[in-house]
């Protein structure tokens, strides 16, 4: 490996797939709101990370590696800003995180892979005011709770085409991440007005555990790109760090079915479609605050025009639509999702057919909804691509 | 990277549903004989030369005198003055001819309402700044000297003067020549004034003090030179001296300190503390969110009694057993004390004073080393002291142990379940 891609791969590590701020209330519920590790490009086409035309480093279809043919590197931000409600109240949120970091190097006839990829959002924070009695009278309490967590995972994995048309690809990965809860009581004022110290519980544990995914990909007739991936992991663990009395867990993750077609249905114009099952039921179990987990299906349509531009350079133009269950909710219906997408990509530098760097921006307006609490939200995607490195 | 500069804002929950389980804060108190104990009064901390204001009294609520004890620096020996080719020109054949001390007095913190008579008189024996009292002129381990008469006595009247607090804050004592000439010799040890208060029932709070000697100059006999002589050092004598102390003191000059052993004992109540986390119950530090010790006023004896804000610091012991003398720990009030009003020493006695230990009680639970001490326990006694040693004559006053209005020890405790995975 070169030493740029090693130093890319370095930095990346450091850097790491990040969760800067919450994005989601369904944050709160479970293990958290699941988070697809996809670029710009899959965003806008409501596309659930695979079976789209070309090289691409998603961890979700990692036969898809097997088709980039330099050193590459992918950097994935996602800012999104939105609101919920529970037909009273209506909370604003905002907040930016870095879904995906990749790079991928051409090795002993394939390409070696590199993810940093977002799991799960455990985000999110509460405040509540009581009343205590304190030297014979009563007087505010306030309790702010902050849960600060995101499940990760750091994979490596290997690609390689078996036919001119079909490619396999396999990751290895650990999770990596870990959640604090802290729940910190202050009272306005004691006896007298003189200060009360404020009261903290805090506890931190950090999770653990391995993950599979297999893929295939596959062309058929030149016109059809066909992906399917599963994803096999152990249970998610989590360890109590440092002074933290709670006690640890474990939880069991399912596996993961996904597949994933696209189509020329005329020069320039692509059609795709994507769906998951994952059943999450079975979590159930494990979770300590009598969140009901649920198994979810999702599916992602979307259109793709390749052949138009912007500033003398190819920028394709995308639409998509995108339907899913989420596996936790805050009540006792069902949750899911919809999103409206759109976007565009731009080939930043070009020799001959290889795009040497490139950027995809997906918008997504979307809704989640679980009985009372609906949710709305806009979302950027943007993802840098750098070849040739 | 542009994205990462937006402005982050975490989901808020709706409700408290998704919050873990509200904890329990509820209020104990302790009586003294479950927390406390060793407790004694010990004083004599600091010099009454160390006060920033002295005092002077004359049957100040029917019984207290104070005299301000002075002592000034050199004085000039040469003046600047012009010649007569209209040069300026060092004047080192320099004559005293007279002079003045000019007090300047608190109005606000001064008793009286109307004129008052203040004489000044010379010191005629040797007296220590550090150690003269109103018998002893010296009162140190190998020197003890008793005044004459007591009260810093006797002393030789050089000059009165009338202060009409209606005219304003200075008053000026006029000093003839040879006056001035009794304090010229710095290496004389009696060297010093007295003042005094010839009228009665009065306090008086002064703030500065200041000899001004005029200097006639012989190059030019009609320049007259006025020129400035600081105070280097000054005391206040006074009786009678308090008495001994019954209950909590704090404060004085020299100053007074109440001792106390703490401790905090495993609870048994109240049920509703029980019910939650189950009786006998020893707290851990963090679940102390206030400890203060709640103090019962008593009235201070007449002529002692505060008349400003009196604040009041605990700072821990540090080695109980080199008592009196034991280092004291950092303030556990951040250095400003505990205000309190200075009627709850009088008119509002039996008034409950609570003053902040909270870091010192969670100290106290964290065990060894939490004193910065490895491998040692913290300190468990506490000083109640004046938060500046000594800042005042006045001092503080509360009931003591196994008295009424005892000391308590409050305590606001929260408890709450652990924090536990989603």
């Amino acid at each position: 490996m070169s030493a740029r891609v090693l130093t890319l791969a370095l930095g990346l590590s450091m850097l790491g797939s990040a969760s800067l701020s919450g994005q989601s209330l369904f944050s709160s519920a479970g293990l958290g709101l699941t988070v697809d590790a996809v670029d710009g490009r899959a965003r806008s086409l409501g596309n659930l990370g695979l079976g789209l035309s070309g090289g691409a480093l998603l961890p979700t279809d990692p036969a898809a590696s097997a088709r980039v043919q330099l050193p590459s590197g992918v950097l994935v931000a996602q800012p999104s800003w939105g609101n919920a409600s529970d037909g009273g109240e209506t909370n604003y949120f905002s907040g930016t995180r870095f879904p995906l970091l990749a790079a991928a190097y051409p090795v002993l006839g394939g390409t070696f892979t590199i993810y940093f990829a977002s799991l799960l959002d455990q985000d999110f924070r509460g405040e509540r005011e009581t009343n205590v009695g304190l030297g014979g009278g009563s007087v505010v309490a306030t309790d702010a709770f902050e849960q600060d967590g995101s499940v990760s995972s750091m994979n490596v994995g290997f690609a390689r085409m078996l036919t001119e048309e079909t490619s396999l690809g396999v990751t290895v990965g650990r999770y990596t991440g870990s959640v604090d809860r802290t729940l910190v009581r202050t009272i306005d004022s004691g006896p007298g007005g003189s200060a009360v110290q404020p009261y903290v519980s805090a506890g931190s544990w950090s999770y653990g555990g391995y993950l599979v995914t297999g893929g295939v990909a596959t062309r058929l007739i030149g016109l059809v790109n066909l992906s399917a991936s599963a994803t096999w992991s152990t249970a998610l663990d989590a360890s109590a760090l440092g002074t933290t009395t709670g006690d640890g867990g474990s939880f069991d993750v399912p596996l993961q079915l996904r597949i994933g077609v696209s189509a020329a249905l005329a020069p320039g114009l692509t059609v795709s479609a994507s769906a998951l099952r994952a059943d999450w039921s079975s979590v159930t179990d494990d979770l300590s605050l009598g969140t009901v987990a649920r198994g979810v299906t999702a599916f992602g349509v979307g259109v793709e025009l390749a052949q138009a531009r912007l500033l003398g350079r190819e920028a394709p133009l995308r639409l998509g639509y995108r339907r899913s269950g989420l596996p936790f909710a805050l009540g006792s219906e069902d949750a899911t999702e919809r999103i409206y997408s759109g976007g565009f990509g731009l080939a930043l530098n070009q020799s001959g057919e290889f795009v040497l760097a490139s950027a995809d921006l997906g918008v997504e307006r979307g809704q989640r909804s679980a009985g009372a609490l609906k949710e709305s939200f806009w979302r950027a995607t943007l993802s840098l691509r750098l070849a040739g490195l | 990277m542009a994205v990462a500069a937006c402005q982050e804002r975490s989901p808020t929950a709706l409700g408290d549903s998704q919050l873990p389980e509200e904890p329990l804060t509820i209020e104990v108190e302790l009586p003294w004989s479950e927390f406390g104990s060793d407790f004694q009064v010990l004083g004599g901390y600091g010099s009454v030369a160390s006060l920033g204001s002295p005092v002077l009294a004359h049957t100040f609520a029917g019984a207290l005198e104070s005299r301000v004890l002075v002592r000034f620096g050199a004085y000039p020996i040469s003046a600047q003055v012009i010649n007569a080719d209209g040069a300026a020109e060092l004047d080192t054949d320099i004559r005293y001819i007279g002079g003045s001390v000019v007090l300047t007095i608190d109005t606000a913190a001064s008793t009286n309402t109307g004129p008052v008579t203040l004489q000044l008189g010379a010191l005629e024996e040797v007296w220590d700044v550090g150690t003269a009292s109103w018998t002893y002129a010296v009162d140190t381990i190998a020197d003890q000297r008793a005044w004459a008469q007591p009260g810093a006595g006797p002393a030789t009247q050089i000059s009165a003067a009338f202060w009409d607090p209606a005219m304003g804050d200075t008053v000026s004592f006029p000093l003839d020549s040879a006056s001035v000439a009794l304090w010229v010799d710095n290496a004389d040890q009696s060297r010093g004034g007295r003042i005094e208060s010839d009228t009665d029932g009065v306090l008086l709070k002064l703030t500065r003090a200041v000899l001004r000697v005029t200097l006639r100059s012989s190059i030019d006999p009609d320049t007259i030179v006025v020129d400035s002589v600081p105070l280097i050092e000054g005391t206040i004598v006074y009786d009678p001296p308090p008495s001994t102390p019954v209950g909590l003191r704090a404060g004085g000059a020299p100053a007074w300190r109440s001792i106390m052993g703490i401790t905090v004992p495993t609870l048994t109540g109240p049920p509703e503390l029980c019910a939650a986390v189950g009786c006998p119950f020893t707290p851990e530090p963090g679940q102390i969110s206030y400890a203060a010790l709640a103090l019962t006023s008593r009235t201070t004896e007449a002529g002692f009694q505060p008349r400003d804000t009196v604040r009041l610091d605990v700072r821990s012991v540090l080695s109980p057993p080199a008592l009196p003398k034991s280092p004291l720990g950092p303030s556990e009030t951040g250095g400003l004390g505990t205000s309190i009003l200075p009627e709850v020493f009088g008119a509002l006695e039996g008034s409950v004073v609570e003053v902040p230990i909270t870091a010192f009680v969670r100290t106290l639970l964290s065990g060894p080393g939490a004193g910065g001490v490895a491998g040692v326990d913290p300190p468990s006694t506490l000083a109640l002291t004046s938060a500046t040693e000594p800042f005042s004559l006045s001092f503080a006053s509360f009931f003591g142990p196994a008295e009424p209005g005892e000391p308590v020890l409050k305590l606001i405790l929260t408890v709450g379940t652990p924090q536990e995975l989603p």
